[in-house]
């Protein structure tokens, strides 16, 4: 997807992007500070900043188009109930996409349709906009921090129903602080930065990019991806297997997306030894080098592993840095809990 | 008593059709000022909250002046509709707009202020019209404030005596409304009906009132 966008927001603040997301890919995520203008560049896609000027190749032949748009706090008509906002979208729909059944499930928001708006909680509030922005029958969905309110479990869920419709063709750019929910379902992912799109690129390849920029240092995380293995006696387990750099891994929590998997890896959560294998209950063991090593903070090193072109970290502690006496290039086994 | 009654019905038919006429001119007028940024803001806004404080009589007498025929705002009614706005029941609706217009445009102006605009938002981008924006959110979202303009706007048409009086004169079944009537009983030392009109009177801006307060106290439990 391309997009370049001018928008003057006031004397001291303008967006300037440029930006050219890989591949044809239907959910893009969006990240970065608060304030970098993300929010702002959704206003403008929506058609809602009349002196911006943009051009979005997802818009292209496309000139009756609707752009859904789910603002944070959901923003639910407070003077009609949950299900009186739904079935306004529905009668103003543009076509007839999604049925009421498949959203209100896929939104896990059935229980909720005959409450008061005013009864509902925040996160509540956000599914059941959701719920109304898909039911309006959208080509492309804007979604503005839409699961913040969200629990990790009901966020996963709608995560994954979101995937599924943007794999049958809906077109969805979301802003996220979380920039794992968003290395983890989305196919790109663009980085804004004081008004200016930073990084524009696969999300493991941001999550790297972003590591080397000293971003998200404390909360550092690996993206690690591969084809699915067919393991059937794993399933009483609660847990899939995949093939990553020609390594068998675990995961219990990773997006699904066909056969791919995707797992992401804590820097905080890996730890490194020299032993091919051993006896630990540590289920996933990940044979990579070490690549760079970072400046020591707070008595704790992070160190950069490396498989091809498939990137881990580890953050562990001066003292066995110092002990271990790791260096640059050296081989080792990264370990970390199947979660 | 009759033409009590018909000074009765003459005034309920003022106090509505001057409201609702009031309103297709209040509303687009305070949603305008709402959204206008001008140094001019605060003239336009003292001009149209000028009846407040102004003495009805020095309305009344502007107004009428306004009306005859050798100025243009009569000149103009009478080229339009081949009659003279004073000392008739179209230049009492005329007057009592002008009047009561502080009491419509305030309420509307102070909905359309306090309006969350991202609801105005959602609804376009769900792809509502901008006539469906103001039926389906707006109205309901402002109802309670459009409810006290025309309540306020109607109490206040039916109390009114001093412009009515300028421009109306006291003329029974076309002019002579309730307050006047009152006055002219009055006048004529006949207490007993002067009494019953003005008891009524106050009974009804009571209720009014009550039902006005009564009404706002449910709009903001929702």
């Amino acid at each position: 997807m391309k997009l370049a966008l001018e928008h003057r927001v006031n004397p001291d603040f303008a967006l300037s992007i440029e930006a050219r997301f890989p591949g044809e890919r239907h959910f893009l995520g969006l990240s970065g500070p608060s304030g970098a203008g993300k929010s702002t560049l959704l206003r403008v896609l929506a058609g809602l900043e009349k002196q911006a000027s943009y051009h979005c190749s997802w818009f292209e032949d496309m000139p009756d188009r609707r752009v859904g748009l789910v603002f944070q706090d959901g923003l639910l008509f407070p003077h009609l109930s949950a299900r009186e906002n739904l079935a306004l979208a529905m009668r103003y729909r543009k076509q007839p996409h999604y049925e009421w059944q498949d959203v209100v499930e896929g939104c896990q928001c059935a229980h909720l349709l005959d409450k008061q708006v005013s009864a509902l909680s925040g996160g509540e509030s956000q599914r059941v906009a959701l719920a109304r922005a898909l039911l309006n029958g959208p080509d492309v969905l804007l979604l503005d921090e839409p699961l913040s309110a969200l629990d990790l479990m009901t966020r996963h869920g709608l995560l994954k129903y979101l995937q599924r419709l943007s794999c049958s063709g809906l077109n969805i750019l979301m802003v996220s602080h979380d920039l794992h929910d968003l290395a983890l379902y989305c196919d790109a992912v663009g980085y804004v930065k004081a008004g200016k799109m930073q990084i524009c690129d696969e999300p493991d390849a941001v999550l790297n990019e972003l590591a080397h920029q000293g971003e998200y240092r404390q909360q550092q995380f690996g993206l690690l991806q591969g084809k699915r293995l067919d393991v059937t006696e794993l399933d009483d387990y609660g847990c899939v297997a995949f093939e990553c750099q020609g390594q068998t891994l675990y995961c219990r929590t990773g997006a699904l997306s066909g056969e791919q998997v995707k797992m992401l890896v804590d820097a905080r959560d890996v730890s490194l030894d020299r032993q091919p294998s051993n006896d630990s209950s540590i289920v996933n063991a990940f044979e990579c080098e070490i690549v760079t090593v970072g400046e020591v903070r707070s008595g704790q090193v992070l160190l950069e592993l490396a498989r091809n072109s498939t990137r881990l970290y580890s953050l562990i502690s001066q003292l066995s840095f110092e002990r271990m006496r790791l260096r640059v290039g050296e081989t080792v086994t990264a370990r970390f809990k199947l979660r | 008593m009759d033409s009590d009654w018909t000074a009765v019905l003459l005034t309920l038919r003022l106090a509505a059709t001057t409201s609702l006429m009031l309103m297709l001119v209040a509303l687009p007028l305070a949603w305008w000022l709402a959204h206008w940024r001008h140094p001019l803001k605060n003239l336009v806004q003292s001009l149209i909250a000028l009846p407040l404080v102004l003495p009805p009589t020095v309305l009344g007498f502007y107004l009428l002046v306004a009306f005859s025929p050798s100025h243009l705002p009569g000149q103009l009614w009478a080229g339009l509709f081949d009659s003279q706005l004073a000392f008739s029941f179209s230049g009492l609706v005329v007057g009592s707009m002008v009047y009561s217009l502080p009491f419509a445009v305030q309420p509307l102006y102070t909905a359309f202020v306090q309006l969350d605009y991202r609801y105005l938002e959602v609804s376009k981008t769900l792809g509502l019209s901008a006539f469906a924006r103001f039926r389906r959110v707006v109205v309901p979202l402002c109802r309670p404030y459009f409810v006290v303009a025309l309540g306020l706007t109607f109490a206040h048409t039916v109390g009114e005596f001093g412009v009515v009086l300028m421009i109306g004169g006291n003329i029974p079944g076309q002019t002579q409304v309730l307050s006047i009537a009152l006055y002219d009983h009055v006048e004529s030392l006949d207490y007993d009906r002067a009494h019953l009109l003005a008891f009524g009177l106050l009974v009804f801006s009571f209720v009014m009132l009550s039902l006005l307060y009564r009404f706002n106290r449910k709009g903001s439990a929702e």
